[in-house]
């Protein structure tokens, strides 16, 4: 590790950092994928066909960050245990929570909060156990 | 009765979809294992997405989220969350013995507690379609 701060040269062609960017990409765009998927559904007017619905800017959005972040997490396996990185794509109930509850105005209770923080905790012993 | 047989109909779908999602995300991996990763663009190997073993594991994964979305149209999500946290242990089982990956404590710690918080979760949150 030390190694690889004191060379960012090897740093940047460290496989295992562009595994881990990718995995915290597709964690990320894959919860803003279902706050917009989400987003869109408030949002929708009653009565909208089906293809003026798939077609809105919101399902859209969906779509595309959906499809980066599976071809991210493609990316992030390639060179990272699978024991190690899909339990952390559990983050997604962390950040989905919190991005819920800031743009969408979600009311979340305390205990919600509270399991939210169990994952996190959970998360970051699997983070570690590297 | 009716409820009964809806419920017992929703648990095989879990399973079924636990199962599809496990094996599909294993197939990715083991797929992976010929290429170079989606960067590193060679002439001797496909780009990662087009190789069997992946676009054949995201299509069985994609079974396991249909199934997934049959399941929660037949019973509460707060039942069937918890359940679809096996695939969390499943996944991680199928790494150590089929990926020869190594079996850390810390590891199975982390993914005991996050299932402990899966399940908090399913009981707490609100799921106004189904109550």
């Amino acid at each position: 590790m030390l190694i690889l701060v004191a060379n960012p040269g090897r740093l940047l062609a460290n496989p295992l950092l562009h595994s881990w960017l990718a995995l915290s990409g597709s964690i990320v765009l894959g919860s803003c994928a279902q706050i917009a998927l989400k987003h869109g559904a408030n949002t929708r007017r009653p009565g909208a066909s089906l293809a003026r619905t798939a077609l809105s800017p919101w399902v859209l959005l969906w779509a595309a960050s959906f499809t980066v972040a599976t071809a991210l997490w493609i990316v992030a396996l390639s060179h990272l245990d699978i024991s190690y990185a899909y339990p952390l794509l559990g983050l997604g109930y962390v950040l989905v929570t919190a991005l819920a509850a800031w743009l969408l105005r979600e009311r979340v209770s305390r205990l919600h909060w509270l399991a939210v923080g169990i994952i996190a905790i959970g998360a970051a012993c699997v983070a570690r156990s590297f | 009765m009716e409820a009964q047989r809806d419920t017992s109909t929703a648990e095989a779908l879990v399973a079924g979809s636990v199962l599809f999602a496990t094996a599909g995300q294993v197939i990715i991996k083991l797929g992976l294992g010929k290429s170079q990763g989606l960067w590193s663009w060679s002439p001797h190997a496909l780009p990662a997405p087009l190789t069997l073993g992946v676009a054949g594991g995201l299509v069985i994964y994609g079974v396991g989220t249909l199934l997934w979305i049959a399941a929660i149209s037949r019973s509460n999500i707060s039942y069937l969350y918890p359940l679809a946290s096996l695939n969390y242990i499943l996944i991680a089982l199928c790494g150590h013995f089929l990926l020869h990956e190594p079996l850390l404590a810390g590891r199975w710690i982390g993914i005991g507690i996050m299932s402990v918080g899966i399940v908090l979760l399913a009981r707490v949150a609100p799921h106004p379609e189904t109550a």
